[in-house]
């Protein structure tokens, strides 16, 4: 299966979906639904959402405008608080009754926002449709799938018989490529994974022929893999349905590739809005550069340093009297102070129109965001001398095992299986580098940075820190040493910091533990605050009144206190926006040079990993499927697996997007209970399946060992890494943009 | 008392440069400076100082005292002599509001603290620990559960000596008090082990207790707070329905729940036996209430008192 870049052309619907829907139900409007292509759907002009909070009114959506036409995408882009979302929100009118919502949202010519919320229940689901981003809540936990399905048909289609709904119900769930529709109808949602829960909600969104599509961030929960079987699935329902699509995300590599045109958002207002290519080629607002700047790409490396836009995003109760973006615009000059620009046409570009004052300016002199936004240097490390093999080992986990037991539920907890969290993973980290462990939810990536964190004799295998093997019975003292050079730094800083504590007792803490002295405890958070780039004036605040990137540094900051010499991070960047996201991963790397700290780094995210990380490590069921350099692993990657989570990120450039093919892999991740004889990844094998029956009996029934293979650098668990190498190189399987370009 | 630290305004860093030394507020200013900010808050100060001095001075505003018996004036209503009239049996009733003012304010609030403080320590310790303490703990817990409270207390009491009955009352009440309190903060608690920052303060090797005390316990503020308040007024409440029962604060010594007791029976006769004790336990509640507000106000870091970082 291929993602193919469609949109323009998936204009005509098949006639049998045609069926259903002869007149618009019950608004007694009869609309022309097999209009001609590019018949504009969804008309919205100068929308304005207030809310009432009590720090005053949000200002949360500004004059948006755009027209929709049939079978078009249309990409909204922006940081949380963008109003994104709100917008969306409105046209579903699914707001609540705080919001003061102003402006027009006219569907098919009838206006939208004078509609009662029961005539807007008529048009919703069925002209108008929405794809959540949480599949976990959006379907109804206590109803089969099926009963689901029916509602959402029965609802616009009362004259449906059972037997009508239950075929269009089958071919609904066949279409977003659920297996054994018929039987999975009685299923209830816990039986589903994310990803097909999320092909669910997109059935049900579907089942009507809506007009257009909001899909909220419909991937964001998702791994990468599951990403791209959901991208292709809505793809999919927008070509039998012929629908428009609002395609809201924060992720620009997600829309780069089935986006028509786009608009970029910033504090409520759209800053610009233009053709997909134009928006990533030739951006003008610089916001909309500054985000592509700070967005890590997958196909580019450590030397590449991200372009941080600085400041945090604008508070949306008290604006500033100019443009919103002027604080943290490199190029504001007083006018941009103070009156707000409007949405104009960029001249000599068509259909491109953004909201500056400096359009000219920027047009003559062809600005892109290398010279808009300040790239800083990096730091020099202070290892830069010391050769790779020369340097100490910090942390050497060998063959780690945990495993917890599943136990029944009942008044005798009965054990009724093991969970193989993690399974003979074994690890080694030396001083100033950065070792990135990757994969999907349930790969046992965090657990076996908590097995380390825990300074306890593992189940299995060995943990060894700075060369003393933590083993039972390690003295207190010893144990106190080693809290002390090693630190971790949590996914989210809402939940790390406590929020009843002053930044400066946060910070003090493990200087307390250290036992340093109150003079020496103050003047050391002084230097920690301006180490992490915060002002040191701001310790007496509490967590609450920084933002995201501002809690992060300051988790930061308590990590490195104490001067550990080995930080494990748990998805450090991932709660963060794009913009506070490259300052963060700035400092992590200037840090580490600076003071020749070692990294620990979990993430998912392919792309930070591939700016952040020296080596990687690829996991798999919580084993270890490949680990070597990162520059190697990116550009040879030869586990079948590496190969497909490679193909699968999204790259933010529309062309390398558009002409991509990924390996989307079959199925979900198998449950971790399930006892696996033979290679974990087996069971979703691309390279599996082109084998000759005797060998994929190996696959089945011996487990791969990591190990060198001749002639390549890293380390692989594959029975058949020749085969997969030629299949790579043959392009058998599809390059993935991500090591294509690298090689050029 | 980081005052000294303003004295040296500058500290040299390592790369030379002059860097100005960190101000900083400490926390309990902090605290003392939102809890200020709030007008209501102040109002439930001032009232409960005033409250404290009424029942500490105001025996000094009459000649009459608790113990007194004025056979001449039995039921009256209040006059010049009498400021709040006297009990059918002749007591002056503004001597006996604020004797019972200070016994009502010591017994409910000593004891309510108590129960909080105990139920507070035991309640988290025994949801933050794991393991075989916590099952040993709530088995603990659901043992004395069982056990009949209201009939120990009165056994406690009774066996008491006359002037120390009351301190011997709250003991009881905070015994007996804190174990369905712990048992509910056990439950809170749970939730909050699994927290990053509690998780973090582990990893950075910080002491068991320390994480209960800076951790725990103060996340369970606004929850701890409330209960205090609603404390007093329930450990006032108990208190009348022993002395109802003849087992709590016995005659010649007297507390609000005696008086409004006495009042009640004479409600439709001499109606200001139970409006002045009533006005004055309102106000004692109220007071109460309007400081659990403003603290809990205080030490929420959510709350609007505070300016926001840019």
């Amino acid at each position: 299966m291929m993602f193919r870049k469609t949109g323009k052309d998936s204009g005509e619907s098949s006639p049998r979906f045609r069926t259903i829907h002869a007149t618009d139900g019950q608004s007694g409007n009869p609309v022309d639904r097999d209009a001609a292509d590019g018949e504009t759907v969804l008309q919205v002009r100068d929308l304005r959402v207030n809310f009432a909070s009590e720090a005053g009114t949000v200002h949360a959506v500004r004059g948006v405008s755009f027209d929709l036409r049939r079978g078009q995408t249309l990409g909204i882009v922006g940081e949380s608080g963008s109003g994104k979302s709100v917008t969306s929100m409105s046209i579903m009118g699914l707001l609540d009754s705080n919001a003061h919502v102003t402006g027009s949202i006219r569907f098919h010519g009838e206006e939208l926002l004078s509609k009662t919320d029961a005539e807007m229940s008529r048009i919703r689901g069925d002209g108008i449709a929405m794809v959540f981003q949480d599949p976990l809540s959006a379907l109804t936990p206590v109803f089969s799938i099926g009963e689901q399905m029916k509602e959402a048909l029965v609802v616009h289609n009362p004259k449906m018989t059972a037997d009508e709904v239950r075929r269009r119900s089958i071919e609904l769930l066949a279409l977003v490529g659920i297996p054994n529709a018929e039987e999975r109808l009685k299923s209830y949602p816990h039986e589903f994974s994310g990803g097909m829960r999320q092909r669910v909600v997109i059935a049900m969104a579907i089942a009507n022929n809506p007009d257009v599509i909001i899909a909220d961030e419909p991937t964001t929960a998702l791994d990468v893999t599951i990403q791209a079987q959901v991208l292709e699935v809505l793809q999919k329902a927008q070509e039998e349905t012929g629908a428009a699509l609002i395609f809201i995300t924060h992720d620009l590599g997600v829309i780069a590739g089935n986006a028509d045109d786009i608009i970029v958002m910033y504090a409520g207002a759209p800053v610009e809005t233009a053709p997909v290519d134009n928006i990533f080629y030739e951006p003008v607002m610089p916001y909309t550069m500054g985000l592509l700047g700070a967005c890590p790409r997958p196909d580019t490396g450590r030397e590449d340093r991200l372009v941080p836009i600085p400041g945090s995003p604008t508070n949306l109760v008290d604006l500033p009297a100019g443009c919103p973006f002027s604080p943290r615009c490199p190029l504001a000059v007083d006018e941009c102070r103070m009156s707000e620009p409007e949405l104009e046409a960029v001249p000599g570009r068509p259909g491109q129109r953004a909201a500056c004052h400096r359009t000219e300016y920027i047009l003559d002199r062809k600005l892109t965001y290398r010279d808009v936004f300040h790239v800083g240097k990096a730091v020099p490390s202070i290892l830069d001398d010391v050769p790779y093999d020369e340097r100490r080992t910090v942390l050497d986990v060998h063959d780690l095992k945990k495993t917890f037991p599943l136990t029944g539920g009942g008044f005798l907890r009965r054990r009724i299986g093991t969970v193989h969290a993690v399974d003979d993973v074994s690890l080694e980290v030396r001083e100033g580098e950065t070792m990135a462990l990757v994969g999907e939810s349930g790969s046992g990536k965090s657990t076996t940075l908590l097995e380390i964190m825990d300074l306890k004799q593992p189940e299995g295998g060995t943990v060894e820190l700075f060369g003393t093997p933590v083993v039972k019975g390690m003295p207190r003292a010893e144990r106190r040493e080693l809290h002390g050079l090693v630190q971790y730094v949590f996914q989210d800083p809402m939940s790390s910091l406590d929020p009843r504590l002053p930044v400066y007792d946060i910070l003090a803490e493990p200087l307390k533990v250290a036992r340093l002295s109150k003079e020496d405890i103050n003047d050391r958070i002084g230097e920690l605050m301006r180490l992490v780039e915060l002002n040191p004036d701001q310790v007496d605040r509490f967590p609450t009144q920084f933002s995201g990137g501002q809690r992060q540094r300051i988790a930061i900051a308590r990590a490195l206190a104490v001067n550990p010499k080995l930080i494990l991070l748990d998805e450090p960047v991932s709660a963060l926006d794009v913009s506070i996201q490259a300052g963060v991963i700035n400092l992590l790397e200037d840090l580490q040079n600076k003071l020749g700290v070692a990294y620990l780094l979990v993430a998912h995210n392919l792309s930070v990993i591939r700016h952040i990380s020296t080596h990687v490590a690829v996991m798999y069921l919580g084993h270890i499927v490949e680990s070597g350099e990162t520059e190697t692993v990116f550009r040879h990657p030869l586990h079948p697996y590496t190969q497909a989570l490679l193909s699968a990120v999204p790259v933010p450039d529309p062309k390398v997007e558009r002409s991509r093919h990924r390996i989307v892999l079959q199925g979900d991740l198998p449950s971790p209970v399930e006892e696996i004889p033979g290679c974990p990844f087996a069971s979703r094998c691309p390279l599996r399946l082109t084998l000759p029956e005797d060998k994929r009996r190996l696959c089945d029934t011996v487990p791969p060992k990591l190990g060198h293979h001749d002639g390549w650098r890293q380390q692989v668990a594959c029975h058949f890494v020749e085969e997969s190498a030629v299949r790579y190189r043959a392009g058998i399987v599809q390059r993935s943009p991500v090591t294509a370009r690298t090689e050029e | 008392m980081y005052a000294d630290m303003n004295n040296d305004p500058a500290v040299e860093t390592e790369d030379g440069r002059l860097e100005p030394k960190l101000k900083r507020t400490g926390r309990m200013t902090l605290y003392v400076r939102r809890f200020m900010r709030r007008p209501s808050a102040v109002v439930g100060l001032v009232l409960l100082i005033v409250l404290a001095f009424f029942a500490i001075f105001g025996k000094y505003l009459t000649h009459w005292t608790y113990e007194e018996l004025d056979f001449l004036s039995l039921g009256t209503p209040p006059d010049g002599d009498h400021l709040m009239g006297t009990t059918s049996g002749g007591s002056d009733l503004y001597a006996m509001v604020v004797r019972g003012l200070g016994r009502s304010m010591s017994i409910g609030i000593l004891s309510s603290l108590a129960t909080t403080v105990i139920a507070a320590l035991v309640g988290t310790a025994i949801a933050f620990f794991e393991g075989w303490f916590e099952k040993v703990g709530m088995w603990l817990l659901d043992m004395l559960l069982v056990v009949p409270s209201f009939l120990l207390i009165a056994m406690i009491v009774r066996s008491a000596s006359g002037t120390a009955g009351w301190l011997w009352l709250t003991l009881g009440l905070t015994a007996f008090g804190w174990i369905g309190y712990a048992r509910t903060l056990r439950t809170l608690t749970m939730s909050l082990r699994e927290l990053d920052y509690v998780r973090a303060a582990k990893f950075m090797g910080v002491g068991s207790l320390r994480i209960i005390v800076r951790h725990l316990i103060p996340n369970l503020g606004s929850v701890l707070i409330i209960n205090t308040v609603l404390g007093v007024v329930s450990a006032i409440s108990s208190e009348t329905s022993l002395s109802f029962l003849g087992l709590g604060i016995k005659a010649p010594d007297t507390s609000l729940g005696t008086l409004l007791n006495e009042g009640q029976s004479v409600i439709v006769t001499a109606p200001w036996v139970i409006i002045f004790p009533s006005l004055v336990l309102i106000a004692l509640t109220f007071s109460m209430q309007l400081i659990g507000d403003g603290l809990r106000d205080a030490i929420d870091p959510y709350s609007k008192s505070a300016g926001k970082a840019e």
